[in-house]
């Protein structure tokens, strides 16, 4: 080993570089792997990048329940994001998550 | 960072798509593979059509990796006889050469998808050895195709999961191209190390 480093420096070097980042990101997706399978992070929480339809298909919700709510006009282009949205109307991306989850739990109540 | 680019895609559709499919094909650092999965996660919401991010992620895909591949082959002349004014060197590029034209086509395939990272490289360097512009763009087609349907369909498969999904994938990305250099400098230094 000490002879490979007093010949081969450079090439020893960048073998170790290799091997610790080979480590670092098998660590990583370890711990990645089990974020998604801790069942208490399998509700998508909305984000400002999320649009209306996207939030209707990931809670399992019908798109123009989602849209009631928002009190959103009928599409025109590219669909509003909940960041456009909220600045839109000077609230914020939570207070427009709140009422999502309440027209939810309304929808499921009525239809369980 | 993750969620500007699902804004992006939301924002601009099949144009973000085609956009930095293409640049990141020429080696730009943009994370095509979350823009391709917000991409499949809006078509399965019903924002954006399937067809149109497919086309678009494959388009923008092929047309960076011909780019990558002509401008190789445009500066490959000029690159090569710089490298030849040296025995020693000339010699490892006859090696390299030899290698591209064994396993070329294999390892630009390989480099679309599997060692993605190193796809921009594997197009530039295999314009420079001079690959046959057919080969090259036969497997590189079919690399590609394997790029957009996996990162689109986990996209739409796993819509409502994107973000944690995006993390799963770059570290695993990150693990393969670590782990072959490992191989790759590992072989490498025992062929040293017996050679003495």
């Amino acid at each position: 080993m000490r002879r490979l480093w007093r010949d081969h420096r450079l090439l020893t070097a960048a073998f170790l570089l290799a091997v610790a980042l080979t480590t670092f990101f098998a660590v990583r997706l370890v711990a990645s792997w089990i974020y998604w399978n801790d069942p208490a992070h399998r509700d998508a929480e909305i984000a400002p990048w999320m649009t209306p339809r996207y939030v209707a298909h990931s809670w399992r919700l019908p798109p123009e329940i989602v849209a009631e709510t928002l009190d959103l006009d009928p599409p025109v282009g590219p669909p509003p994001t909940f960041g456009e949205l909220a600045a839109e109307r000077g609230v914020t991306v939570e207070d427009l998550a709140t009422r999502i989850e309440k027209a939810a739990e309304a929808h499921r109540a009525a239809r369980p | 960072m993750t969620e500007t680019f699902f804004a992006l895609v939301s924002a601009w559709g099949a144009l973000a798509v085609f956009t930095s499919a293409f640049l990141s094909c020429l080696a730009l650092p943009i994370p095509t593979a979350f823009v391709m999965l917000a991409a499949g996660a809006f078509a399965a919401s019903g924002d954006l059509a399937l067809w149109q991010v497919a086309l678009a992620a494959y388009a923008g895909a092929i047309l960076g990796d011909q780019a990558g591949f002509l401008l190789g082959r445009a500066g490959g002349p000029r690159l090569s006889a710089f490298l030849e004014t040296r025995p020693a060197r000339a010699e490892i590029l006859a090696r390299a050469r030899s290698l591209v034209d064994r396993r070329g086509g294999v390892g630009v395939f390989f480099s679309t998808w599997l060692f993605a990272p190193l796809g921009p490289w594997v197009n530039f360097a295999s314009g420079v050895a001079g690959l046959g512009w057919l080969r090259f763009t036969l497997w590189d087609a079919a690399g590609e195709a394997i790029w957009v349907t996996f990162y689109l369909g986990l996209g739409y498969l796993f819509a409502d999961r994107i973000a944690e999904l995006a993390a799963i994938l770059s570290d695993a990305s990150g693990l393969l191209v670590a782990g072959l250099a490992t191989a790759v400098l590992g072989y490498a230094l025992l062929q040293a190390a017996r050679r003495r």
